[in-house]
């Protein structure tokens, strides 16, 4: 158990690093006891593949929210809007 | 390339309050900024030069008043003992033995992936809807950072001067809000 500890993290540290190493640089010793954890734990390693999931999901939503937004301005707030806009140029 | 305000109403009008939601999750807040976002994008439509685009220009304005609002509601104040107080609390709903160095997943809080659904892009329209759904329940001082991050898929460090965060404080918080919305998903999507 402490020979684990000492080449790998546990999960907490593990999804944090992991997170981490997409865009900091991380020293060789932590990628190397971050991929012994990985290669061990499937609940991390679906982790990253959700957390990589998520991302792709969010970048997409600005492109979806301007092809089909998904609130809509109040007809009042609208008129109020383009009188302000109308009354400026 | 030049600015058509007649009709930013009717082509961004929906699209920048429906990204001000998403972003504050209160709808008078999300009305008043894209207003605020049209009148200062009219009046200084002389300094737009064309280098993006018509609708690039105004969402950064939109960003811009956000982020002013996030300021003025001081939602970042105190992130320090925020975290430190709430660390034990949150992490316990994820991980056994916590505070030990064996700290691990508990599995009945993990449950099942949800990857392999995620993968099959029949079901893109579905999951966006599960995200947004999740998005709306995180607290806002990971929901804030978080949006930031990744609908404007900005880097780390322009998040943090943008926000007035520091790199360790980001990583706690995007750490936690993953972990939130990974748990969102599971319980949620079916």
């Amino acid at each position: 158990m402490k020979m684990m500890q000492k080449i790998s993290f546990n999960c907490k540290e593990a999804t944090l690093l992991a997170l981490q190493k997409e865009e900091k640089q991380l020293s060789f010793l932590v990628r190397l006891k971050l991929a012994v954890h990985v290669a061990t734990c499937r609940y991390c390693k679906w982790f990253l593949k959700e957390s990589k999931q998520m991302d792709g999901a969010m970048y997409k939503l600005d492109q979806s929210l301007f092809e089909h937004p998904i609130h809509f301005l109040s007809e009042e707030k609208k008129v109020l809007i383009k009188n302000q806009l109308d009354n400026f140029s | 390339m030049a600015l058509q305000p007649e009709k930013w109403l009717t082509n961004y009008g929906d699209y920048l309050f429906s990204l001000a939601m998403v972003k504050t999750n209160n709808k008078e807040t999300a009305e008043d900024l894209v207003q605020d976002c049209f009148f200062s994008a009219i009046k200084s439509k002389e300094s737009f030069r064309g280098e993006s685009s018509e609708r690039t220009w105004l969402v950064s304005i939109l960003n811009n008043k956000i982020i002013d609002y996030y300021r003025k509601k001081s939602v970042l104040k105190n992130t320090d003992s925020y975290l430190v107080d709430t660390e034990q609390a949150f992490m316990d709903n994820f991980f056994q033995n916590n505070n030990f160095s064996d700290a691990h997943w508990n599995k009945e809080a993990f449950g099942t992936s949800w990857s392999s659904k995620a993968d099959d892009e029949l079901n893109e329209s579905e999951f966006q809807r599960v995200l947004l759904f999740c998005l709306a329940k995180l607290p806002p001082k990971l929901s804030c950072v978080f949006t930031s991050k990744f609908i404007d898929d900005q880097d780390s460090d322009s998040v943090c001067k943008e926000l007035g965060l520091s790199s360790s404080n980001f990583w706690v918080i995007i750490h936690r809000a993953k972990l939130a919305m990974r748990g969102c998903l599971q319980k949620n999507w079916l």
